[in-house]
């Protein structure tokens, strides 16, 4: 049960990320640094990571930004929980009342 | 060897695991923080001016340009030749100045001087005034970076 | 050692009186709990806003000459200028959106009843901030679709009779928009609007506290205890667990899709096609736009004003209209609420098409 719990939340967190993964894939062949218009007018920027250094830290930060996330998601289950049964075996006899 | 008790406990174990990790997160937030912060550097890597403004200069007078956001200082020597300085002082940064008539550069923040070359001989310089390469081409004048930088 | 530092600051601060009120503080456990996490959510964006809008302060330039090019430099030269301006475009979306759902959940679990009446109007002014913040921010790029769009906006207030006029001027800093409405919208963004959000997030936040959390109508009714847990720690963990995922979202979308930069804007040009505003003034636009130009020789747009004005004066005051919630006349007022929810995003969406 709690199994199925636990695969369904990963489930959840993961949809958004494999999400944008595709949405940027289709839509990085009109990011094209610069488009110019036909006339010597001043062209719309766009902006995406400008050479291959660039792009790469910043994948590789996001990549590290969603492991260190995830990671911490399971700590603060850890904690939690350790937390809950604290409160449940009224560890702090404060919390009474 | 073995130790029969752990050195440490599970909780303190589990407290550090996570402060570390959060110590880490929030560590690498800083990253695009502080790239964005520093600006990139933006010296120039050459100035082209015309020759003309700089033909008809006298010997032992110098003329200014813009050497990115710092001053540059153009020298004309007494056998003719150009001699181009950043016209920083070297102790603390500021703008400095040529006294023709003493043949010195000075800075007036903390009474530097440099010799006509350059070299730094009174007061706090540690330095000499930093030279930049001149070159004459046709109508041009071109300053360069100093290659061994 | 530790203990002794900990003790010498403790005496000095009383952080333990503060942690031992945040123990004390009770979060309610029941199936509308979700919502409790909507505020927090608006406050990390809001977090992020003031600390991206810092950064883009370092070097944006506010002047008619220089705006759009310092944001061309930005997202052109400035390492990762591009990401930190769409992560304040992002964060300010996703703000606002939170913003959204966290009054809907409040107007439909009839939060603002009794005695919190004041909690719901200090939160109205937030969320009058808030949608000010964003239309002040859209035209400080000074490109040619934001200068429409404020074009547009600032001239609404003309179809009011008699202060009209003043209002209009008052925003724009003149007869028309120019380089002195950037400046002016400028001060408003990054200095006016936030000293008086966060005057306002006080006031707010304090009345949080001092009420306690809100119970929905049926666990009240029933009178029966209800679950708690305290806030510190047990609830701020699972807040902490949102908090990161929606950090998360937020850079990845900021990565992947940041906003583009037209061209700057022509004071003198014809407007651009697409002018739309953003999307959160759309249900607006969109209800300005289908009010034919007369009605009874009065102009359209007076009367689509005024409509907006009276439904937003009883959006302000329901907390004193619904006085009874759960009678008859609190589930008519419900009905009408869901109405209006439904009315704005059926006219979001058909301005979308």
């Amino acid at each position: 049960m709690l199994k199925r719990r636990k695969r369904q939340t990963l489930y959840i967190l993961t949809a958004p990320i494999l999400y944008f993964v595709l949405f940027s894939a289709i839509g990085f062949g009109q990011q094209a640094s610069i488009e110019k218009n036909s006339e010597a007018e001043p062209a719309r920027i766009t902006y995406s990571p400008k050479n291959i250094k660039e792009s790469t830290a910043v994948y590789v930060f996001l990549g590290w930004i969603w492991l260190a996330i995830f990671v911490l998601i399971y700590i603060f289950r850890l904690k939690i929980k350790e937390s809950d049964r604290l409160l449940k075996i009224q560890f702090f006899p404060k919390n009474k009342k | 060897m073995k130790l029969k008790y752990s050195l440490f406990t599970r909780r303190q174990f589990l407290n550090s695991l996570f402060g570390g990790w959060l110590g880490a997160f929030a560590a690498s937030l800083l990253y695009p923080i502080i790239k964005f912060v520093i600006p990139p550097y933006r010296e120039p890597e050459e100035v082209i001016l015309p020759f003309s403004d700089f033909k008809d200069m006298g010997a032992n007078s110098v003329k200014n340009f813009p050497w990115g956001s710092k001053p540059g200082l153009i020298k004309k020597k007494e056998d003719r030749s150009y001699l181009a300085f950043v016209a920083v002082c070297t102790h603390l940064d500021c703008n400095v100045a040529y006294l023709a008539d003493k043949r010195k550069f000075f800075c007036a923040c903390h009474e530097g001087w440099y010799d006509e070359d350059g070299k730094n001989i009174g007061g706090p310089p540690p330095k000499p005034l930093r030279q930049l390469i001149v070159k004459i081409e046709e109508e041009n004048l071109i300053i360069k970076r100093e290659e061994t930088e | 050692m530790n203990r002794r530092l900990k003790d010498w600051f403790d005496d000095r601060l009383g952080i333990s009186i503060i942690a031992s009120y945040l123990r004390e503080k009770k979060i309610p456990q029941h199936k509308h709990t979700v919502w409790y996490y909507t505020g927090s959510a608006i406050l990390i964006f809001f977090g992020i806003q003031v600390f991206t809008g810092i950064m883009l302060l370092l070097y944006y330039k506010p002047t008619i000459e220089t705006a759009h090019e310092s944001v061309e430099l930005m997202m052109t030269e400035i390492p990762l200028g591009w990401l930190i301006r769409s992560i304040h475009r992002w964060s300010a979306y996703f703000m606002i959106a939170a913003v959204f759902v966290h009054l809907i959940s409040i107007l439909l679990t009839k939060a603002y009843r009794s005695p919190r009446e004041l909690t719901w109007m200090s939160g109205v002014f937030l969320l009058i901030l808030t949608m000010f913040f964003g239309f002040t921010g859209y035209l400080l790029p000074w490109d040619d679709l934001s200068l429409s769009a404020t074009k547009v906006g600032t001239d609404i207030p003309r179809s009011l009779p008699f202060i009209g006029t003043i209002v209009t001027k008052l925003l724009r800093g003149g007869e028309d928009v120019t380089g002195d409405t950037l400046t002016r919208f400028f001060g408003i963004h990054a200095s006016l609007l936030p000293l008086l959000l966060l005057a306002f997030l006080l006031i707010h936040v304090f009345l949080i506290q001092k009420h306690g959390m809100s119970l929905p109508i049926s666990s009240e009714k029933r009178n029966e205890k209800v679950k708690e847990i305290p806030f510190w720690p047990n609830f701020i963990y699972r807040e902490m667990i949102v908090w990161l995922v929606l950090l998360g979202i937020l850079f990845t979308v900021a990565i992947f899709l940041p906003p583009a930069l037209d061209k700057k804007a022509d004071l003198m040009a014809p407007a651009p096609e697409g002018v739309k505003p953003e999307w959160y003034f759309l249900f607006l636009f969109q209800t300005l736009k289908i009010f034919p130009a007369k009605i009874f020789s009065i102009s359209g747009d007076t009367i689509a004003v005024f409509l907006m004005l009276l439904v937003g004066l009883l959006f302000f005051f329901i907390p004193l209209i619904d006085d009874r919630p759960a009678e008859k006349k609190g589930k008519i007022i419900t009905v009408l609420a869901c109405l209006l929810i439904l009315y704005a995003v059926v006219l979001t969406v058909w301005s979308l098409l």
